[in-house]
């Protein structure tokens, strides 16, 4: 769907993406992650063609102009509309822009829950209704891409799981997404594949799984007891499969091999340990991206 | 097309209910009528037209720009800071396409607001004075290209800067320069390279069933109407003959005299004494009277000297004296009665029965003179000398002009002050006199006139309006 060979972008001296290439195949959804500054909104740019770069990007193979564009959403990190505007003029305006005629703006607006909204003006509307607003006007015209940059941004819990829910459905319908983000935990549970950006370069580019594996992250073993001790911490401490451990109140957290953690159970119970209870605590992003960011530096 | 249609549609529609354009559009038509009733020339009450646009243009040049201005400095560089500039680009529109959009949108709000504001205001003035419609047009159509100008300006200063705030500022600079130091930067210029210099020149003025504008080329101070002739008082006197149409010198001077009068074939000079010239046998006669003004009428002379008039019986030769409440510089005669003024008042006095009557007004007196049951103020503004008769208006005038020596330069120092006001005569209405208004109204002013200065108001728009195109699509966002 997205091509993108050797881009490189230099603001007024500074290198804000360095020679970077990658896919994005149709149908996935795939997520840009990096720090502030590492070139994210610049390449979403670059994509879009609204800044000069050197490099090569193509959409379908051709590279971007006005009939590209027709298909491609968008949904800015800061959204801005027109504040005289009403949400049902505002999404016509960009429907005009698109060429497009007879499109249903109620129920656009109904799918993010601006339904009742639809006469009133922009200018009053919270962070929140925006962001909705945002995703709706990328939804006019059915597009077959939806660029993404930091869609839950000002949300409420509730609002982010709904563009959440809504996204995971557009994708279901065929719609390829990219994303932007920073939260972590969104990229996880939303995206098929990352690329993580640092200093205007990919450092990692794969699924989320194969980047902990590759990395050689290992899951941690969570132990509540009912009387921790120092006897028991140092009796883990010292099993040959265990990496590390950290004792919080009256909670174990093991770092180690997963096929040590049947013995080291049964260690601490030998030990008179007593369990309540336990559970396996898989690498989150948030680790891999420290640690990759980390290793870049 | 059609996404600039989409486009242009769009910035109507935001930037009509902006409230700073209804409240401009509101200062506008306000403005409008307020110089129609209050104008400063010819005290209170509705004037037509042609009267207000005189006073208009000066309000209109300093509002229409600002209207262009605030309309236009945001457009680019505000949707850029706020966001709503990305996703715009995001959308199947080119650049140009963007920048053309936005300038008809908002030339078209600019339009809607001057033609409802001065459309109101003609329509309450056409009801109560009557007006002058293709006049009115036009007027509306060059304050129109003004503000079409600004507007484009204000779109390429939007283009070039990175922050609203410096949008602002250069805003604001740009109306300071052009609407108020423009022309004197460049009038200095061409002073300082000699492409241009300053004369002065006298002329005679007739206005009524004819018009002409006559140079003269020695000094006058004073001038007088009877038999068909213009008395000219400088050095000498002289003559203007209205059907040969041309000057010849009647008679020298030993002394030195301000101001000259026609009565019964004599004419009356005054200055430090008081000559009376017989027409018919050439004979002066001088008696020892001075003043500030004097005036003829039914045989006899008024000479106002300070807070005093002096009433001298030419045929007996007797004196008598009016004593006025306070001092007063000109003096007229009409149908019995003397009107006697100074700057800002005016004082009607009744021969006859005695009465006397003031008005306040609100210009300057540098002339009085009766006739056709109007008194007939010139202000300092409008020139120095005036005298009627036979349905004319004789005027004496000074012009100062600024001469310069490549016209093609004309329209560099015109562009930005291409509304000027036109200066005429003024009526007070004793009796109205409107026919002698509108004449002398009629004259539009320069600008419509000029192609030079059309031309150069389309390429002020069309110029920024190209170079914002450039810079824009140029331009990463």
């Amino acid at each position: 769907m997205i091509e993108i060979r050797n881009l490189r972008k230099e603001y007024d001296g500074t290198i804000a993406v360095n020679g970077i290439s990658f896919k994005v195949e149709r149908g996935e959804i795939f997520a840009l992650l990096g720090p502030n500054g590492a070139g994210k909104t610049t390449t979403i740019k670059a994509i879009l063609g609204l800044i000069n770069y050197e490099g090569e990007i193509l959409i379908d193979g051709k590279p971007v102009n006005k009939e590209t564009r027709k298909f491609i959403g968008y949904l800015p990190e800061k959204v801005a509309f027109y504040d005289n505007l009403t949400a049902l003029q505002t999404l016509e305006f960009f429907a005009g822009l698109k060429g497009l005629q007879n499109v249903d703006f109620l129920e656009i607006l109904k799918e993010v829950g601006l339904e009742k909204d639809a006469n009133r003006k922009v200018g009053e509307f919270s962070k929140g209704m925006l962001q909705r607003l945002g995703l709706a006007q990328c939804m006019i015209g059915n597009p077959k891409l939806l660029i993404l940059d930091e869609p839950t941004t000002g949300l409420d819990a509730v609002g982010a799981y709904e563009i959440r829910k809504k996204i995971k459905e557009l994708n279901k319908k065929g719609v390829t997404i990219l994303l932007c983000s920073h939260i972590l935990s969104e990229v996880q549970e939303l995206s098929h594949r990352v690329a993580i950006m640092n200093k205007g370069k990919i450092i990692a580019i794969d699924t989320v799984e194969n980047l902990s594996k590759k990395l050689d992250l290992k899951p941690k073993l969570r132990i509540e007891l009912q009387h921790p001790s120092m006897r028991i911490y140092n009796l883990v401490k010292e099993m040959k499969a265990v990496e590390d451990v950290k004792m919080e109140d009256k909670i174990l957290e093991i770092k180690c091999f997963p096929h040590a953690k049947i013995s080291i159970m049964n260690a601490i119970e030998q030990a008179g340990g007593k369990i309540v209870d336990f559970k396996m605590v898989e690498p989150t992003l948030e680790e891999i991206f420290i640690k990759m960011v980390k290793e870049d530096e | 097309m059609n996404e600039i249609m989409v486009i242009a549609k769009k910035e109507f529609m935001d930037n009509w209910r902006n409230k700073w354009i209804i409240a401009l559009t509101i200062i506008f038509a306000s403005l409008t009528l307020i110089a129609s009733y209050f104008g400063t020339r010819g005290g209170v009450g509705w004037k037509e037209a042609g009267i207000t646009i005189a006073v208009m243009m000066s309000i209109t040049q300093i509002l229409i720009s600002i209207i262009g201005l605030m309309l236009g400095y945001a457009t680019i560089v505000g949707e850029k800071n706020d966001g709503s500039l990305l996703l715009l680009l995001s959308y199947p529109v080119s650049r140009r396409e963007i920048i053309i959009g936005k300038y008809l949108g908002l030339g078209a709000v600019l339009i809607v607001a001057t033609v409802f504001g001065f459309g109101i205001a003609g329509i309450v003035i056409a009801i109560n004075a009557g007006i002058n419609i293709a006049q009115y047009l036009l007027f509306i159509v060059a304050s129109i290209m003004l503000g079409l100008a600004y507007l484009s300006i204000a779109m390429f200063i939007s283009c070039i800067v990175k922050k609203r705030s410096t949008a602002i500022g250069t805003a604001i600079f740009v109306w300071f320069l052009f609407v108020l130091i423009w022309s004197i930067i460049i009038q200095g210029m061409l002073f300082a390279t000699g492409h241009m210099e300053f004369k002065e020149s006298n002329y005679l003025q007739i206005e009524g069933k004819e018009y002409a504008k006559i140079n003269i080329d020695f000094d006058a101070k004073s001038i007088a109407y009877g038999n068909n002739t213009v008395f000219l008082l400088g050095n000498k006197i002289y003559t203007y003959d209205l059907i040969n149409k041309n000057f010849s010198i009647l008679s020298s001077l030993n002394d030195t005299y301000e101001q000259i009068s026609y009565g019964d074939e004599k004419l009356f000079l005054l200055g430090k004494k008081l000559l009376i010239f017989d027409l018919k046998n050439k004979e002066t006669h001088i008696l020892n009277f001075s003043g500030n003004d004097l005036v003829y009428g039914k045989g006899k002379l008024y000479i106002l000297v300070e807070k005093q008039v002096i009433i001298y019986n030419v045929l007996t030769g007797n004196t008598s004296f009016l004593n006025l409440p306070q001092k007063f510089e000109k003096i007229a005669y009409g149908k019995n009665k003397l009107f006697i003024g100074k700057e800002g008042k005016l004082l009607e006095y009744d021969l006859i029965t005695n009465e006397s009557l003031t008005y306040i007004l609100d210009t300057t007196i540098q002339d009085l003179e009766y006739c056709n049951n109007s008194l007939l103020i010139i202000s300092r503004w409008e020139g120095y000398s005036l005298t009627c008769g036979d349905g004319l208006i004789f005027s004496l005038k000074r012009e100062s002009k600024l001469i310069m020596k490549y016209p093609d330069w004309y329209y560099i120092t015109d562009f930005f002050n291409p509304i000027r006001s036109y200066g005429g005569l003024l009526a007070i209405n004793i009796q109205p006199v409107k026919e002698v208004v509108e004449r002398l109204y009629e004259a539009p002013p320069s600008f419509y006139n000029s192609y030079s200065l059309s031309l150069s108001m389309f390429l002020w728009i069309i110029i920024p309006l190209m170079a914002s195109i450039y810079i824009f699509n140029r331009k990463d966002i």
